[in-house]
């Protein structure tokens, strides 16, 4: 029997974009302001239908471009309301200048961001690359790994943006979250309110008695310092993160961390991932535990801030880890998120665990658990030293 | 009973508007409401044009479902549309010897397990054409299909699984009750005429 969690849940199957809507019409945010784009038009097309409706009283502001979608909803939270949006590849990129400015202005707009390649060769499924190519532009960076999770993550994400002055970026796969309807807890209307709150801005430009400049020129004596406290609001962003989490799990009975573990605390061999294909691992651990192995899982939840200091706890006692990156960063040198975790071990003084970076899925290319199998496999090849060549980017599924 | 411990897979090959995706949908729903399963549904994107061969999916199971790969062996595959059977190997494709395929053909049961080249207990034929321009008025062969499918997994209250379905074409179809009427006689039509 399928039963809430919550008291004050309920039970529905809904994709990763009819949930994203649902979850902002709870939020019932003051302004929204999208533009359509494949895989995400669906959360922008369901909501503007509940403005017509008159089920909300956002008010929705129908732009030409992304880049107007990012900069509208920007003065609507620099104006002094609660402001959302959402987008997705190509979309992201052409925000892309508006990004800075928001977390530079320090506002706390939420973005549901749903993943996709990016061009070219032109392509509309899921992967990371939108997103991963943000990940130093100031914004919280939040993934979803089933559609269950793309809600928890929005709603938790308002509290998370008003509290640490920050934007934040909550994203799900493209068409594998996005366009797949699950099985999914959601709570009632006054208890998200509830929990989101009024939004009372610190301060705000449209507050008259209380006039103030917002983004001026900013030259060599104080634009270092303003880009450092967005450093800091973000470094410190993951306490706050932990203790809305917390809050939220006393409210709805549903869990949540910087990153989850799965089988990791007695594993010898690890995997490291983000989003979607967190699920296939886990069944593949299911798989691999009943034959003995030791094997265990840690998914990302927040990647900014990357939750460094937490995470290096968790991995030291690791014999051989495996990063995957669903983003070729096209470095020469590692993906994002195996150079964050390596750095992150490094830098604590951790050089133990043998670590190896997979590049899979771009372009919604399939993983399955085979897959997963034959990386445990891998490592641990790597594990009893027969196994030499861990030091290069290896990629999963590519034809060469 | 046709769904075990593990995850149940269904296949749904159609064209684009015949409502291949809708259809997944639907099913998924009713699986949640009626039997109280873990479910995904979800449809593969290629060119999005009228006409063109589509495909959707779905997972069943009395288990969380944590997977997100595609499918590629499914227990079930439903043929919406006869003319994909001129290029059966995608139709098919990943088919076992315990995979049961559901097809809307005016041919019987023998001549299709010929063409195919499959066991004949393995197919199921339905006349969803026939079906769905009685029920209907027009030629959208997903409710029947989906109503065939219900039959076949078995174990499935078709009362409930109209509830289901009305209250989700309620939805879209507000104020076009002989829209929805004529699916629900449809489903109800191929779920007791369907047959090996």
């Amino acid at each position: 029997m399928i039963k809430p969690i919550s008291s004050r849940g309920t039970i529905v199957a809904k994709t990763g974009n009819e949930i994203a809507a649902e979850a902002m019409r709870q939020i019932e945010p003051d302004v929204v302001a999208a533009y359509p784009i494949t895989p995400a038009t669906e959360i922008v097309q369901i909501f503007s239908q509940f403005v017509s409706d008159g089920i909300v009283k956002t008010k929705y502001i129908a732009v030409e471009s992304e880049h107007s979608a990012m900069s509208a909803t920007i003065a609507a939270s620099a104006a002094g309301v609660r402001a959302m949006t959402g987008t997705s590849s190509q979309g992201l990129c052409f925000m892309w200048e508006m990004l800075y400015i928001a977390s530079g202005l320090r506002l706390p707009i939420v973005m549901v961001e749903v993943n996709r390649a990016i061009a070219a060769p032109i392509n509309i499924h899921g992967d990371h690359s939108d997103t991963m190519g943000a990940r130093d532009s100031g914004w919280i960076q939040i993934y979803s790994e089933n559609v269950q999770e793309v809600y928890d993550n929005i709603i938790q994400a308002i509290n998370i943006a008003e509290k640490t002055q920050l934007p934040v970026l909550v994203a799900m796969d493209g068409f594998i979250i996005s366009h797949c309807m699950e099985i999914a807890e959601i709570y009632n209307d006054n208890a998200v309110k509830l929990f989101i709150g009024e939004y009372k801005p610190t301060r705000y430009l449209l507050d008259i008695k209380h006039p103030y400049t917002l983004g001026s020129l900013d030259l060599q004596d104080y634009y270092f310092e303003h880009r450092y406290q967005v450093a800091q609001a973000m470094s410190h962003a993951n306490k706050t993160i932990l203790q809305i989490a917390n809050d939220f799990n006393n409210i709805f009975g549903h869990e949540y961390h910087l990153y989850e573990k799965y089988k990791l605390d007695d594993a010898e061999l690890g995997i490291i991932i983000i989003g979607s294909a967190a699920g296939i691992v886990k069944m593949a651990i299911n798989e691999l535990r009943s034959k003995n192995l030791k094997v265990g899982l840690l998914k990302v939840r927040v990647y900014r801030p990357f939750p460094r200091e937490y995470i290096i706890k968790d991995l030291a006692h690791i014999k051989a880890i495996a990063v995957l990156d669903r983003v070729d960063s096209c470095s020469g040198a590692f993906a994002p998120l195996y150079s964050d975790v390596v750095s992150a071990l490094y830098s604590e003084g951790i050089t133990t665990p043998k670590v190896i970076n997979y590049i899979y899925g771009l372009g919604g290319r399939d993983i399955n658990i085979e897959h997963i199998k034959s990386i445990y496999n891998t490592l641990n090849k790597i594990l009893l030293d027969k196994e030499e060549q861990y030091n290069k980017i290896n990629y999963i599924n590519l034809r060469k | 009973m046709a769904i075990n411990d593990t995850i149940t897979e269904i296949r749904w090959h159609g064209r684009g508007g015949q409502g291949a995706k809708t259809a997944s949908l639907l099913f998924a729903e009713i699986m949640l409401r009626t039997g109280n399963y873990y479910v995904q549904a979800f449809p593969e994107y290629g060119p999005e044009r009228m006409g063109a061969p589509v495909q959707a999916f779905n997972r069943i199971s009395r288990q969380v479902i944590t997977i997100h790969s595609s499918i590629t062996s499914p227990d079930y595959i439903v043929v919406l549309d006869p003319s994909l059977l001129e290029d059966y190997n995608i139709i098919i494709n990943g088919f076992t010897i315990n995979s049961k395929i559901i097809i809307n053909t005016s041919l019987s049961v023998t001549d299709i397990a010929l063409k195919l080249n499959i066991n004949k207990n393995n197919v199921y034929v339905v006349n969803a054409r026939e079906i769905s321009l009685k029920t209907i008025g027009k030629y959208i062969p997903n409710a029947p299909m989906l109503g065939a499918l219900l039959k076949i997994i078995g174990n499935i209250n078709l009362n409930q699984a109209l509830n289901s379905v009305e209250k989700k074409l309620l939805e879209k179809f507000r104020n076009k009750t002989e829209v929805i009427h004529g699916n629900l006689n449809a489903i109800s039509s191929a779920f007791n005429e369907v047959s090996r």
